[in-house]
């Protein structure tokens, strides 16, 4: 397996090595699978695309990210957790792909210290949104339960910008 | 602006850094300023940003196994993934 561990978020960017080792990854990983095989049922076969294709991924952004880390200890557990929303049957028996979105309650109000003016108020209240974005993030993003909001936002970029990675490899092999 | 670091384990530098760096990234990336209530939104077009890259993989998941449950026909794409594959 390739692994293209660049440190650089700007260089993994459209990066075409990145996207590269993914497809060469993930022909390895379909192989692996055995998905050429006429036996599969579709789900089977689905399924088996899909954790190569993440497993692709992961193994081909290294394991500096936590999300990698992540994603690659999810996969080993036999996970579906973040797609197959459109297929519930696929689900296994963990549910967690739901989000478990507890809904912060309006009645949060600013809290200011002691010595707020209107202003810190303010910035409380938008930290307070913003804290709920970022535990819609947490959710999304693969051991985003573990981070704290600077890394979580980090990762955030890192693993979008290889999730695009990823859309585009598997582009290339479906319309070759 | 003294005494705004509160609790919180996140420097506002570092925040706004992040979040430019989501604003290049992301398509709908017309926003400027660095104010909160922006910052909201763009953690929310991430989190949907994110969401569809999911799903275009699960479509791409469920193409690649249709182009693979044909593979005994002798299309062009089936020739080219067989070689691959083997």
């Amino acid at each position: 397996m390739l692994m293209y561990a660049s440190p650089s978020l700007s260089m993994l960017q459209g990066s075409k090595q990145f996207k590269h080792a993914i497809l060469k990854n993930l022909l390895l990983g379909l192989r692996k699978g055995g998905v050429a095989s006429r036996d599969m049922s579709f789900h089977e076969r689905k399924n088996a695309i899909r954790h190569a294709a993440d497993a692709a991924l992961a193994t081909a952004r290294g394991v500096a990210p936590c999300w990698s880390r992540s994603l690659t200890a999810e996969l080993s557990h036999g996970r579906h957790l973040r797609h197959a929303k459109s297929r519930p049957s696929e689900c296994k028996s963990r549910s967690k792909m739901v989000c478990k979105n507890k809904i912060l309650r309006r009645s949060l109000r600013p809290r200011p210290k002691s010595k707020a003016t209107a202003k810190a108020a303010r910035v409380v209240v938008a930290r307070t949104m913003v804290r709920r974005r970022a535990r819609a993030l947490r959710e999304i993003v693969p051991g985003g339960r573990g981070m704290d909001e600077c890394t979580l936002l980090g990762e955030t970029l890192d693993y979008a910008v290889s999730l695009k990675a990823q859309v585009d490899a598997m582009q290339l092999l479906c319309y070759c | 602006m003294s005494n705004r670091r509160s609790r919180a384990s996140v420097s506002e530098e570092e925040i706004n850094e992040l979040i430019s760096r989501l604003q290049t990234l992301l398509p709908s990336a017309r926003r400027r300023g660095g104010s909160q209530a922006s910052t909201t939104k763009l953690l929310k077009e991430t989190c949907s940003y994110i969401k569809s890259l999911h799903r275009e993989v699960d479509d791409l998941s469920d193409r690649l196994s249709d182009l693979m449950a044909t593979m005994d026909h002798n299309s062009p794409g089936a020739e080219i993934i067989r070689s691959l594959l083997r």
